[in-house]
This record gives C-alpha cells, sequence and structure tokens, in this order.
C-alpha cells in the first residue's frame, strides 16, 4: 500500500539536465541512501488510422502505450481520460497487428532512465527524461518500499 | 515245328501305299464268338464293302484276321494287306494267308491274291483303315524281351495306362528283324467238338516256332479288356531282310537278339513300326452322352405312359411294419446318443489341439529362443535398430531428464553355448551389454555426522557395498542387469546436479565438493555428507564389503527422496503443465501468466520464481530430520532419567519433509486426571522449534538441544506445583498463593522456581511448595503456635485465641517422606494435616 508520487524536477540554472541529475544522485547518497539499480519507464502513442474514422468525422484518439522496468512482464496500455490495460508483453505484438487500425508516431516516443535508490522504508527513483536523443527533464518517483 | 523258309518275293508296303496316316480307323469285324466254341459258317466278310462301311470307300486296308475259307476251302491265318476298291484306283489285294501245309504239317504262308481274286475274310478280322497317306507314326523299337508280357500288350497297357478311360487304338506293322518267335496257326479243319476251354483251344491250334524276319500287323486297342485278348492278334508275314529295319521281340522263348541293330540306310522312311491313334478324342464323350441321351428318353417314355396311367401304374413298394416292441423313445435315444457321441468327438478333437498348443507354449518358453526373449525385452525396453545392431535406451532422457549421458545399451545374440553339454537352466539366448561406466551397483549415501575429524578425511568415504536388490523371482538376467545400469545413471544424474548446485549456490557455509562427497554444513557443529557410492562388480571390491562403517548413519530418506526429487525435476521439464487459457497465451506457470496483466513487480515475480535447487531442498530435509531426531532423543532421555514427573510424548503420524509436530505431556503417575496441566505441542520445523503451550503461550525455540532440555526441565518442575493446587483443590485445601514465576530464594540456572502457599480446611496447618527445576522442591508446614514449644511467650499476646493461629515453619524432610513421588506425599502429607473429625 502507500502512495506513489511523480514529479518533474526543475532543472537547476546554468546546468544541464545530466549534472542537475548527478546533483541529486550525491544528495542521495549523502542521506543514506542505496543504490538499488536502474529503471526505465517509456511511453509510446498511437493515433487511431485515418480509414478508421466514421463518417461523422470524429477525432482520432491517441492511445499511449507505456512500459515499466518495475513490472517487466506487463504493458500498461491508455487513452487520455480513457481506460487503461494492464497487459501481458505480447500486446505489443498485438499492437503490430493492428497496424490497419493504429499508427504508431514514433517520433513521440518519451521515455525515463536513472536509478533506484532505496531510503530507509522508501525508493527514489530518479530518471532523465528524454526524447529521442535529447533529454528534456528530470523526473522523480518516491514510493514506499 | 520248323517253318519253311520262303523266298519269294513280297510287294513291300511302300508298292500298296505311301504309308498309313490319313482317317486311320479301326474296324473290327466278327469276333472269336464266331469261332468258339464252335464255328459259324455264315459269318464271311467282304473287305471292299468293310470299307464302305466305314465310310472310307478306298481305303488301305492292314490287319489280321482268319482266312477266308468259303473260297479257299479250308480254314487259315489271314494278313490283309489290301488298297480296296474306290473310284480312282481299282482295289488291290497284297495279303497272305498263313495255313496248316496238309503234306508236312508245317506252316505254310502263301500269296493270298495268288490262290484267289476276291477280297474276303471270314469269321473274324481286327483290321487298320487309313487313306494310306504318308504322315506322323509312332516308331517302336525293342531290342529284348524282360518280362512275361509280349510286345503288343506291352504297347496296348502302355497306351491303356496312359490314356486311362479313353479307349485308343492303334495300329500298324513291325519287323522282328533277329531272334525267334513262337506262334500259332489254325488247322484246316475246324473243330467238330465245341472249345470251352484255353486247353482245348490250345490243343486244337499248331505252334510253331519261326525265326526272323518277321513282318508283323498288329491292331490292338487299349481299352476293353473282355476284347484284349481278340483285338490283339498279330499275323505274320514274313519278309526279306531288305525290308524295314528296326528289330521287335514277341512272345515266344526265343532269347538271341544281338545287341548291334541293323543298318538303316535303306529306306528314308526309318520309322518302320507305325502306330496311329485311330479314334478322335472325343468319341467317348460321344459315346456316354449318346448313352445318357437313351437312359433320359426312357425315363422320359416310361414317366409319360405312366402319367396316363392307362397301361402302367406306379404301386408303392410295400416297407414291413417296424416291429411293435421297438419303442420311439429308445430310438431318440440312440439318435441322441450317436449326436451326442459326434458333439463330444468335435469337442475332444478341440481339446487335444489346445492341449498341443499349450505343452508347445510351455516347451517353447522354456526354449526361449532368441525372437521370444527380444519381445520380452521390448516390453520392457525400448528398442531401435541402427544399421544390423539393436540398440536400447536405458536413461530418463524420455522421462524428461537432461543429463547428457547417452545411456544405449546393445542388444547381442548369446552364441557361446556348447550344444554338446546340457544347457544352462538360466541360458539366455540373449544378452545384453551395457556401458562400462554403468556397470555394477551404486547408491547416493547421506549421512549427517559430528563434526568431520579432518580435512584429510574428506573424499575417502569407505564404499560399503550395498547387498543387491533381490530381483523378482523369473525376471531374467539382463532385467536386472539393465536396471542396475539404470539405478547407476540415476545416481550419477542426481550427484551431478548436487555438484552442481553445491558449487553455485552461494551459502554461509561453502559447500565442498570433493571426489564423489558433497559436504555442507546445515547446523554449527553438524556435517551433512552426502556421496555417490559406486562399486564395480569385481571380485576385489567383494573384500571391502566385510567392512562395514557405520551404516546405521546413512539416512535412507534422504537418498529415496532425492530420487524423488530428480523423477519430480524430470516430470517438470516434461511440461506436463494445463494448456493456458486462452490457447494463445504463453506457456508456464498459471501464476506466471497473470504477472503481465496484474502487473507484479519484481519481488512478486520472485516469490513466484523462487525454486530451490535439489542440494537446497535436501539439506532443508536433513536439517529436519536432524532436529526432529535431536528432539526425540531429548525427551527420551529426560522420561527416562526422571520419574517423577512423567513425560509422555505422542509423535503426529502425518508429518511434512520440513515439519513434524510431538504433543509432550508431563504428568504424576496415578495423578493423571488431577494434574494434566502442562501439555505442550511442539512443532519442529528446519531450524527451530515452536512450543505451544496448554495456556496460549507460544516459544520459539532454536536448534539447540539445551534449549529444549531446560525448557522441558522447567516445565516439568513447574508442574509440580500445578499438582499441589489441583490437589488442594480436590483436598479441600485452600490455595492462598500461587506463583509460577517465584522471584524469591536462589536464582535458578534453568527457567524459574515455582511456589504454592495451600492451607488446610481448618485453618489450622498451611504447606509451602518452592519447587525449581534445579534446586529441586522445598516444602514447608505452618503449625498453629499452641504446636510450638519453643515459641516464647510474649507480653503481647495474652488470650488463648491467638495461639490458634499459625505460627512459624517447619521443613519437611521430603526424601524421607513416604509416597512413590511428589503428588502422592504431598496428598499423604495433607491427609496427615488434616484431623480426622470424629
Amino acid at each position: 500500500m502507500g502512495v506513489t508520487c511523480v514529479s518533474q524536477m526543475p532543472v537547476a540554472e546554468g546546468k544541464s539536465v545530466q549534472q542537475t541529475v548527478e546533483l541529486l544522485t550525491r544528495k542521495l547518497e549523502m542521506l543514506g541512501a542505496e543504490k538499488q539499480g536502474t529503471f526505465c519507464v517509456d511511453c509510446e502513442t498511437y493515433h487511431t488510422a485515418a480509414s478508421t474514422l466514421g463518417s461523422q468525422g470524429q477525432t482520432g484518439k491517441l492511445m499511449y502505450v507505456m512500459h515499466n522496468s518495475e513490472y517487466p512482464l506487463s504493458c500498461f496500455a491508455l487513452f487520455e481520460n480513457g481506460p487503461c490495460l494492464i497487459a501481458d508483453t505480447n500486446f505489443d505484438v498485438l499492437m503490430v497487428k493492428l497496424k490497419g487500425f493504429f499508427q504508431s508516431a514514433k517520433a513521440s516516443k518519451i521515455e525515463t532512465r536513472g536509478t533506484r535508490y532505496q531510503y530507509c522504508d522508501f525508493l527514489v527513483k530518479v530518471g532523465t527524461v528524454t526524447m529521442g536523443p535529447s533529454a528534456r527533464g528530470i523526473s522523480v518517483e518516491v514510493r514506499p518500499w | 515245328m520248323a517253318c519253311a523258309e520262303f523266298s519269294f518275293h513280297v510287294p513291300s508296303l511302300e508298292e500298296l501305299a505311301g504309308g498309313i496316316c490319313g482317317k486311320t480307323r479301326i474296324a473290327e469285324v466278327g469276333g472269336v464268338p464266331y469261332l468258339l466254341p464252335l464255328v459259324n459258317q455264315k459269318k464271311v466278310y467282304d473287305l471292299n464293302k468293310i470299307a464302305k462301311e466305314i465310310k472310307l470307300p478306298g481305303a488301305f486296308i492292314l490287319g489280321a484276321g482268319a482266312g477266308p475259307f468259303q473260297t479257299l476251302g479250308f480254314n487259315s491265318e489271314f494278313m490283309p494287306v489290301i488298297q480296296t476298291e474306290s473310284e480312282h484306283k481299282p482295289p488291290v489285294n497284297g495279303s497272305y494267308f498263313a495255313h496248316v501245309n496238309p503234306a508236312d504239317g508245317g506252316c505254310l504262308l502263301e500269296k493270298y491274291s495268288e490262290k484267289c481274286h476276291d477280297f474276303q475274310c471270314a469269321l473274324l478280322a481286327n483290321l487298320f483303315a487309313s487313306e494310306g497317306q504318308p504322315g506322323k507314326v509312332i516308331e517302336v523299337k525293342a531290342k529284348r524281351r524282360t518280362g512275361p508280357l509280349n510286345f503288343v500288350t506291352c504297347m496296348r497297357e502302355t497306351l491303356e495306362k496312359h490314356y486311362g478311360n479313353k479307349p485308343i487304338g492303334m495300329g500298324g506293322t513291325f519287323i522282328i528283324q533277329k531272334g525267334k518267335v513262337k506262334s500259332h496257326i489254325m488247322p484246316a479243319e475246324f473243330s467238330s467238338c465245341p472249345l470251352n476251354s484255353d486247353e482245348e483251344v490250345n490243343k486244337w491250334l499248331h505252334f510253331y516256332e519261326m525265326k526272323a524276319p518277321l513282318v508283323c500287323l498288329p491292331v490292338f486297342v487299349s481299352r476293353d479288356p473282355n476284347l484284349a485278348r481278340l483285338a490283339q492278334r498279330i499275323d505274320f508275314s514274313q519278309g526279306s531282310g531288305s525290308e524295314e529295319e528296326e528289330a521287335a521281340g514277341t512272345e515266344g522263348d526265343a532269347q538271341e537278339w544281338p545287341g548291334a541293330g541293323s543298318s538303316a540306310d535303306q529306306d528314308d522312311e526309318e520309322g518302320v513300326v507305325k502306330f496311329q491313334p485311330s479314334l478322335w478324342p472325343w468319341d467317348s464323350v460321344r459315346n456316354n452322352l449318346r448313352s445318357a441321351l437313351t437312359e433320359m428318353c426312357v425315363l422320359y417314355d416310361v414317366l409319360s405312359i405312366v402319367r396316363d396311367k392307362k397301361f402302367m401304374t406306379l404301386d408303392p413298394v410295400s416297407q414291413d411294419a417296424l416291429p411293435p416292441k421297438q419303442n420311439p423313445q429308445t430310438l431318440q435315444l440312440i439318435s441322441k446318443k450317436k449326436s451326442l457321441a459326434g458333439a463330444a468327438q468335435i469337442l475332444l478333437k478341440g481339446a487335444e489341439r489346445l492341449t498341443k498348443s499349450v505343452t508347445e507354449n510351455q516347451e517353447n518358453k522354456l526354449q526361449r529362443d532368441f525372437n521370444s526373449e527380444l519381445l520380452r525385452l521390448r516390453q520392457h525396453w525400448k528398442l531401435r535398430k541402427v544399421g544390423d545392431k539393436i540398440l536400447g535406451d536405458l536413461s530418463y532422457r524420455s522421462a524428461g531428464s537432461l543429463f547428457p549421458h547417452h545411456g544405449t545399451f546393445e542388444v547381442i545374440k548369446n552364441t557361446d553355448l556348447d550344444l554338446d553339454k546340457k544347457i544352462p537352466e538360466d541360458y539366455c539366448p540373449l544378452d545384453v551389454q551395457i556401458p562400462s561406466d554403468l556397470e555394477g551397483s551404486a547408491y547416493i549415501k547421506v549421512s549427517i555426522q559430528k563434526q568431520a575429524p579432518d580435512i584429510g578425511d574428506l573424499g575417502t568415504v569407505n564404499l560399503f557395498k550395498r547387498p543387491l536388490p533381490k530381483s523378482k523371482p523369473g525376471s531374467p538376467h539382463w532385467q536386472t542387469k539393465l536396471e542396475a545400469a539404470q539405478n547407476v545413471l540415476l545416481c550419477k544424474e542426481i550427484f551431478a546436479q548436487l555438484s552442481r548446485e553445491a558449487v553455485q549456490i552461494k551459502s554461509q557455509v561453502p559447500h565442498i565438493v570433493v571426489k564423489n562427497q558433497i559436504i555442507s554444513q546445515p547446523f554449527p557443529s553438524l556435517q551433512l555428507s552426502i556421496s555417490l557410492c559406486h562399486s564395480s562388480n569385481d571380485k576385489k571390491s567383494q573384500k571391502f564389503a566385510t567392512e562395514k562403517q557405520c551404516p546405521e548413519d546413512h539416512l535412507y530418506v534422504l537418498e529415496h527422496n532425492l530420487h524423488l526429487l530428480i523423477r519430480e525435476f524430470h516430470k517438470q521439464t516434461l511440461s506436463s503443465i494445463m494448456m493456458p487459457h486462452p490457447a494463445s497465451a504463453p506457456f508456464g506457470h498459471k501464476r506466471m501468466r497473470l504477472s503481465g496483466p496484474q502487473a507484479f513487480d519484481k519481488n512478486e515475480i520472485n516469490s513466484l520464481q523462487s525454486s530451490e535447487g535439489l542440494l537446497e531442498k535436501i539439506i532443508k530435509q536433513a536439517k529436519h530430520i536432524f532436529l526432529r531426531s535431536r528432539a526425540a532423543a531429548t525427551i527420551d532421555s529426560l522420561a527416562s532419567r526422571i520419574e517423577d514427573p512423567q513425560i509422555q510424548a505422542h509423535w503426529s503420524n502425518i508429518n511434512d519433509v520440513y515439519e513434524s509436530s510431538v504433543k509432550v505431556l508431563i504428568t504424576s503417575q496415578g495423578y493423571e486426571q488431577i494434574c494434566k496441566s502442562i501439555q505442550l505441542q511442539l512443532n519442529i520445523g528446519v531450524e527451530q522449534i515452536r512450543v505451544v503451550h496448554r495456556d496460549g503461550r507460544v516459544i520459539t525455540l532454536s536448534y539447540q538441544e539445551q534449549e529444549l532440555q531446560d525448557f522441558l526441565l522447567s516445565q516439568m518442575s513447574q508442574h509440580q506445583v500445578h499438582a499441589v493446587q489441583q490437589l488442594a483443590k480436590v483436598m479441600g485445601w485452600q490455595v492462598l498463593s500461587f506463583s509460577n514465576h517465584v522471584g524469591l530464594g536462589p536464582i535458578e540456572s534453568i527457567g524459574n522456581a515455582s511456589a504454592i502457599t495451600v492451607a488446610s480446611p481448618s485453618g489450622d496447618y498451611a504447606i509451602s511448595v518452592r519447587n525449581g527445576p534445579e534446586s529441586g522442591s522445598k516444602i514447608m508446614v505452618q503449625f498453629p503456635r499452641n504446636q510450638c514449644k519453643d515459641l516464647p511467650k510474649s507480653d503481647v499476646l495474652q488470650d488463648n485465641k491467638w495461639s490458634h493461629l499459625r505460627g512459624p515453619f517447619k521443613e519437611v524432610q521430603w526424601n524421607k517422606m513416604e509416597g512413590r513421588n511428589f503428588v502422592y506425599k504431598m496428598e499423604l502429607l495433607m491427609s496427615a494435616l488434616s484431623p480426622c473429625l470424629l
């Protein structure tokens, strides 16, 4: 039980994303957290294909497919305000089969990678958010261990 | 009688006709009945007419018969050689006749055409008629007579044998080139007396010996022996040597025939003796059909006449009535008997056959040839043929094993059998050859020892040879051999798996793998050794078998469990799990399949996948077994050492490999019903013992032996005090104070002392008991003040009533107290201190 908190850490002024991440990790280590490994969370977007749009001219929906290394055997699919699906990793294969209905926007794949720290009763993950080759920001996730 | 020599020229057959073929037929004219017993002089024939009668006018006729006495005036033998009258040719008579010379009684052969010019014959004749064309004939050569039958009879019998029922006729001519022949000629006068027997006939006939060359004209039919004698007549005519070649032997005694034949260069036609079948093959069939038709017509006529009932009626033939005495029941009985006998016969036959086959089977079993043994082998083991070798598989690969041993054995024929000597009883025509590293027998020895004496002693486990398990009676020797080899293979696989895990798995105290032994330390002062004991079947190892190396510490249960575990492992690899739902889901454990949709995190996945290796499992089991045995030993030693109170252990029958339970009761003998307050349930796990007290306390003890012992001792001491409390209730004494853990008095090293104080019903006396595990029991009795003599009189307490109060305590010498146990003694004390009310 418990609550997981994900927040965005602002980049320190005059420093790059990487440097800020290093700063944070150093602080954590000084606090006494133990490094426990790495983590990765990524997200892909899919548009509904134009052919499936009805004559009424519905706007295409966006679907997000996410993976989390904490749940290595699962796949999360969700619409923005809609339902969320937790599935097997075979879901990715299914998406390939559904190419006709959903088109992936490859350019918009976003992911966050970083290290895990265990601090007392908490698990702290500090990650660098990247989209393509460029780093966009820092994400920090805290949850009870 | 000698024959005269003849020298007149005889026209050869070729002069008269080209051959004897073409529409051949045999004609039998007249018969012996016209001659015997008395002559019938009316029977005369003309040969031209005969030729017309046989529907071959102009036929060339050969044969033998009786001469025409009507024209000649006397009887003679006649040899017709006639070209009969036809449209194109005039008849030519080249016949001869032989008769008895009236002058000297010898035989006289003359040409008929010189005497008469007719074409007549009489009485009887066997004629062979043909167109006279050249054609295929049968040539018969004979050199010498070898048996009783004459030449013509031999030929006739040959024909009969060959053609069987079909009568075949033959006619032709042959020449006797060399030798002598005995034959007969009819006299000129007919016999006036009837000739009824052969002897009379022979007397009447004149017999002569004739010298070669002789030309003979035989005509005979293969069948109808009645006519054989008549049909087979040979009449001879003597001719010059320049005629046809080839000798033939006939009846008579003349035996000298020179071996060499005469030259055959004169005639083109070499086949002298020309015989021809004269009847066409369907003749017999036609005759049969004709006779059948005749009979059918007769029957038809009879039936039609009968139907009219005018001239002929059918009358049933009267049958004799059955004699009245014969009952129909006896008939039935007889008929039933017969039918039963028939049925019984069939059954007996069948039974015979069955017994025969059964005995054969038994014999076959005893014989045990290679193929039947191979069939038996195939029922137990998998075999396959590779080239000309038969290989088998004794590994567990098909059962799910991943051990890389090939495990193939070869089936060979046992040919070293000395057939001269008696076949030994256990002879088997089939032998199996197992891989050399699987020979002998093996087992896994699991033992727990106290701390190993020396590092140097590791790996030198003495293999004491376990006696081979007895094979089932009647199982062939190859079965035991293969089973032993398979066991060796399984033991090797188990040990390989264990050693692999021992090296890979990290534990606090690392496992040691030395040669064929794995050593680990489950508990600090304990050593678990798992070793693979593989002993071959050599005689050398037999010597070592006598040294028995404490077989008591070999844990058979763990060895068995190892086998079970490896088999379970095999089954897992075979993936005999339930099919996933839906069918497209991946294979694997059901909960693993759900881990995706249920978003299991790493911890949960790890917990799902926690699979202990073989070594870990077996170590855990060993620990448990050790703990359990030690707990039992502790309880037993306490029970034997301490008589009061008694300790009883009731072990549960149903145990787990990792958990056992025992119920421990501490009672006093004789007072089980009232003193049952100490009841402990011990759950012995892998590393600790959990004790559940009757009053609800749960205590966890470690694997240390001492802890359990101390605990039990403390419980026993508490029991005594509890017993006093119960006893007080029963006796009516009042409990003044009670404490399980008394803080006064000397400190016990084991547990705590307990104390109780009880007062008598009247209140005069009080008993105070302090019991400790180490210090034992101390009992003090409080007497009323008026019973104590050495109490100083006090100025404060002057009333007498104060003397009824209880005063000082006095200790009881408990060991001198009567009573077999503590509670009994207590009871006695209590009863002694309660005065009887009179």
